[in-house]
């Protein structure tokens, strides 16, 4: 899976995945598309991770699969986000915003970490 | 929550339970989404302008292993291992009954060790664990009363102490007295000699215990004068037929007219087993005016029941204390300075203790040998896995998970448990049968050993330990070095690289230094039994009958008419063709039983006040006795016509007390006298030790008075001849009804049995400890033996090449051999190591098996090693004898 796009962090993943599905109901391909497509492709979702998450949004309630028809008039499993899942969306978005703030502010103060460390060692 | 929210949750709810019941729709519905996912990718290639072929492999690429993305969603399904469960249950089934013959001999094998471990357990449940068939049975204690200071034990209580005690103590909350005698039982056909406790009225409810049919005793049963009833033992009235009628039915018993008022349940009987019950007052001497104001008749036992609250060793403090006051009231109740105490034991203890050690015993080796079955079976799977090691390989390469597989494993290896367990119950079922009657020489409780509920949870929590441990064991060994990297060559090649043969060696040696313990503990057993088998017991049992008659005493009971009884008997006896001689007894040897002990003196030999008499075992032998025993004549003359009734009372004495009192000159000639020199006894011979007390037991001192001198209390009846015993005992039964048809005999059988039947109980502990260590024996060569047919399958190749560089025979044989007997040789010293470290720190508690054997015995070391050297050489030899066969052309051309 080496490659120069950036690998998703397991639980990030479930989070684009709700976040996406919030714009919409979609099957897995049109999913994974959109992820990368939104994330200008720095992220390359990657099948063995995106089927099994899918699977274990469903196990959990978050979203519910129906079969439909594809825009290419085939039959295809569509998710939708359900009500427990737009709660969940909304947790994650805080807690991954919290997260991304405070990795924010560890790089910013970086440098003056970096000193005082090598000054103990 | 919304109406939105219920109807997604439900939902929901059914897309995670529906693979239950629709798991192959499930499955489907899995393939089409990636079956679309794929199609959409290779549309994606195709508009970026690449070939169809082009496209689609473009898209299966960037989709990567199918297998491993379907196994990935599978495994997100909550209720997934339920799903695959019952698939891997097949898979297993499937796979074990393509090996037959390997799955057959892992389920006898286990079946051996869990069937072996389900009936010890239902012994020890039924003996040691469960409580008393009784109400709270555990505050129930029996009493003994001691005069340790005097060398008096267990002298019982006589019935104006038991008053006393009734009244005085605090510990108690009830307390009952029984005796144990026995009876002749008229009104069934042929008379019947019946064991008879004679009890309390309030001993069933003491016990609290109802009958099975009719009732147990009122208080009005036991007033003096009051009608003689009598209850059944459960086993006695099965005796009679087993019929409810027979409450309400009468039998002729003393002389009286007794009727029977009830039956009881099965029940430990304490303290002996007993035919029927009768209250106090219908036992012509327990109601004797003698008996019931003597303050020194004591023999009869207690049985009391603890307030709550009361430990046995603050009772016995309070009873002795009660025993202790009625001394100075009763100065001569207490002769010699006697200072009393009372003993307290549990009846729980008194029933069990006996048979604790032995279940103990048991109980550890049958833990060893499921140990070693388990090793065997572990060993036998780890083989087969290890050859299946290219098929698990594959699996993991196509995407299966390691958890998955392992669980295959574990589920195999439970299956083998669980049917070995099945199996295992049928022979537990035969094996507690087998017990009860082993057990019955040891305790009461015996007949409460059965194959309940708890020991079959027993035998199914073992079965899945033992299945886990196996499975465990060889999911592990399976798995490891099974990494990403491996993946890629899958083969058997990858197996055999590292001789992965650690674990299975491991096994070998754990087998080996088990079957060692057991070879040793079995060792020990093996070779007291024949030391006690050549025990001299000090009489020749050779064609020597004896049969019980057992005088009625409301027809006999004065000392004349038994002395006429018993002499017609003998003469009745004495001319029966081929009879040698005849004799009467209070007992025979090797009882444990004696007519009594008692204080004596000896003529001129005063004893210091305060200083207490020298006891001695006392019995009755009539003339014709030593000769008959062929019991050896030391010194002075046997009883012989002479002795009769007006004639000098004589004694004959053993040697050892001949030794002890003698100071060096002959007793020949002296007088004793057991009462205080009212009345004395001349020695008038010493005769030969003979053990009395069993073959193990101690030689004691011994007093034989002479019949007809003394008559009461005799018993015995010995014939010497060498016609047929069962012919023998015929005649003599007709010879006593011919006298009194009303006269049982009982107990009929020959010296030779009674000696053999004396040690019956070490013999068949030995025997089963045998079977066990022969059983540990045959696995642990099983086990060496497929180890080593394993590695020379697997070196088939390199044994070919060396042959045909010119390595002769002998040394492949060698190799072979070496291998087997450097495993053996690691399991032989961890053996004799665990061996030695247990019978060094369990040595006293293993001496009550032991007959003048020491736990550590070397010779037993050195044969237990011996032995398992030869049996696993033998186990070594047929692999090598195979390797050196091995053909180099055959051997080349198949890798």
């Amino acid at each position: 899976m080496a490659n120069d796009r950036s690998d998703l962090l397991q639980g990030t993943l479930d989070l684009l995945v709700l976040k996406v599905l919030a714009l919409g109901p979609d099957h897995g391909w049109g999913i994974s598309q959109r992820i990368q497509q939104i994330s200008q492709e720095v992220f390359q979702v990657n099948q063995g991770s995106l089927y099994p998450a899918l699977h274990r949004l469903e196990q959990r309630g978050w979203i519910l699969a129906e079969w439909g028809t594809s825009e290419n008039n085939r039959r295809a499993k569509f998710y939708r986000l359900t009500e427990q899942g737009e709660r969940q969306l909304e947790i994650e978005s805080e807690s991954w915003a919290r997260f991304s703030e405070a990795v924010a502010r560890v790089l910013a103060a970086g440098v003056a970490t970096e000193l005082a460390t090598e000054g103990r060692s | 929550m919304t109406v939105r929210g219920a109807r997604e949750r439900l939902a929901s709810l059914k897309a995670v339970l529906s693979p239950l019941w629709r798991r192959r729709r499930a499955e489907v519905e899995l393939d089409e989404e990636l079956a679309f996912h794929l199609e959409m990718e290779t549309a994606r290639h195709l508009e970026r302008g690449l070939g169809p072929e082009e496209a689609r492999r473009q898209a299966r690429l960037s989709f990567g292993a199918a297998l491993a993305v379907k196994e990935g969603c599978r495994d997100q399904r909550l209720i997934y291992p339920f799903e695959t469960f019952a698939e891997d249950l097949r898979y297993g089934v499937r796979s074990l009954a393509g090996r037959p013959g390997l799955s057959l001999a892992a389920i006898l094998t286990l079946a051996l060790g869990l069937g072996a471990n389900g009936s010890i357990a239902s012994a020890v449940k039924g003996v040691l664990l469960a409580p008393l068939p009784f109400e709270e049975g555990s505050r129930l204690v029996a009493l003994r009363q001691n005069a340790g200071n005097v060398g008096a034990s267990d002298i019982g209580f006589s019935v104006p102490e038991i008053g006393d005690l009734r009244e005085r103590n605090r510990s108690l909350e009830g307390l009952a007295e029984i005796h144990v005698m026995n009876f002749n039982l008229l009104g069934r056909g042929e008379p019947l000699r019946v064991r008879t406790a004679v009890v309390s009225a309030s001993w069933f409810d003491l016990l609290g215990l109802d009958p099975l049919h009719g009732r147990t005793f009122l208080a009005a049963d036991e007033t003096p004068g009051a009608e003689p009833v009598l209850v059944l033992s459960h086993g006695f009235w099965q005796r009679l037929g087993g019929d409810p009628g027979l409450v309400g039915t009468t039998f002729e018993m003393n002389d009286r007219v007794h009727t029977v008022i009830g039956v009881l349940p099965s029940i430990p009987q304490y303290p002996s087993e007993s035919d029927v019950y009768m209250p106090t007052a219908a036992c012509p001497f327990r109601s004797s005016p003698g008996t019931v104001a003597g303050r020194g008749q004591r023999g009869y036992d207690l049985l009391g029941r603890l307030r709550a609250g009361w430990t046995p060793e603050r009772a016995a403090a309070d009873l002795t204390g009660v025993v202790r006051g009625l001394v100075p009231e009763h100065p001569d109740a207490y002769p010699g300075g006697a200072l009393p105490e009372v003993a307290v034991t549990q009846v729980f203890d008194e029933l069990t203790s006996e048979a604790r050690p032995t279940l103990l015993l048991l109980w550890a080796t049958v833990a060893l040998v499921l140990v070693a079955a388990a090793a065997n079976v572990a060993s036998l799977t780890l083989a087969r896995v290890l050859a299946r090691g290219d098929e698990i390989a594959l699996r993991l390469a196509l995407g299966a998970g390691r958890r998955r597989i392992a669980r295959q494993l574990v589920i195999e290896s439970l299956l083998l448990a669980l049917v070995g367990g099945l199996v295992g119950v049928v022979l537990a079922a035969g094996g507690s049968e087998l017990l009860v009657g082993i057990l019955g020489r040891f305790t009461a409780r015996a007949a409460e050993v059965r194959l309940d509920a708890w020991v079959l949870a027993w035998i199914v929590a073992l079965s899945v330990a033992t299945g886990l441990g196996i499975g465990g064991l060889t999911a592990a060994q399976a798995l490891r070095g099974l990494d990403t990297g491996a993946r890629r060559r899958f083969g058997p090649s990858l197996h055999r690289k590292r001789g992965r043969q650690g674990l299975r060696s491991g096994l070998v040696v754990a087998q080996v230094a088990l079957s060692v313990v057991l070879l040793i503990g079995t060792g020990l057993l093996v070779r007291s039994l024949i030391r006690l088998q050549r025990v001299d017991p000090g009489f020749d049992p050779r064609d020597v009958l004896a049969a019980r008659i057992d005088l009625d005493w409301a027809e006999h009971g004065t000392v004349d008419r038994i002395r006429e009884f018993y002499g017609r008997l003998l003469d009745r006896l004495r001319v029966l063709p081929g009879v040698e001689s005849v004799a009467l007894a209070s007992e025979i040897p090797l009882q444990s039983l004696t007519l009594g002990r008692g204080a004596f003196e000896l003529e001129g030999r005063p004893v210091p006040p305060g200083q207490p008499l020298p006891r001695t075992e006392v019995r009755i032998a009539s003339a014709g006795y030593f000769e008959t025993l062929r019991i050896p004549l030391v010194e002075g003359r046997a009883f012989d016509a002479g002795d009769t009734a007006q004639a000098l009372p004589v004694a004959v004495v053993n040697r050892s007390l001949a030794r002890r009192h003698g100071d060096s000159a002959s007793l020949v000639g002296r007088r004793m006298s057991f009462d205080q020199g009212n009345t004395w006894l001349t020695v008038v011979g010493v005769v030969g030790d003979v053990k009395q007390s069993g073959l193990a037991g101690e030689i004691r001192d011994e007093v034989y008075l002479a019949f007809p001198q003394r008559a009461g209390f005799l018993s015995q009846v010995l014939v010497k001849s060498q016609v047929d015993p069962a012919l023998l005992g015929k005649q003599l039964r007709r010879e006593v009804l011919a006298l009194d048809p009303e006269q049982p005999v009982s107990e009929l059988r020959t010296l030779a049995e009674v000696r053999q039947d004396s040690i019956a109980s070490p013999r068949q502990i030995t025997l089963l400890l045998s079977l066990f260590a022969a059983l540990g024996l045959t696995l642990s060569a099983t086990g060496l033996s497929g180890l080593l047919a394993f590695f020379v399958g697997e070196r088939r190749h390199e044994i070919g090449v060396r042959m045909a560089l010119g390595a002769a025979r002998e040394s492949v044989l060698a190799l072979v051999m070496r291998r087997g007997l450097g495993l053996v040789a690691l399991g032989l010293t961890l053996g004799l190591g665990i061996g030695l470290a247990v019978c060094a720190t369990l040595g006293p508690g293993l001496s009550g098996f032991l007959f003048e054997v020491a736990p550590t015995d070397p010779g037993t070391f050195a044969m237990g090693s011996l032995v398992i050297l030869l049996v696993a050489a033998a186990a070594c030899w047929l692999p090598a004898r195979q390797a050196s066969g091995v053909d180099p052309m055959t051997a080349l051309r198949t890798e």
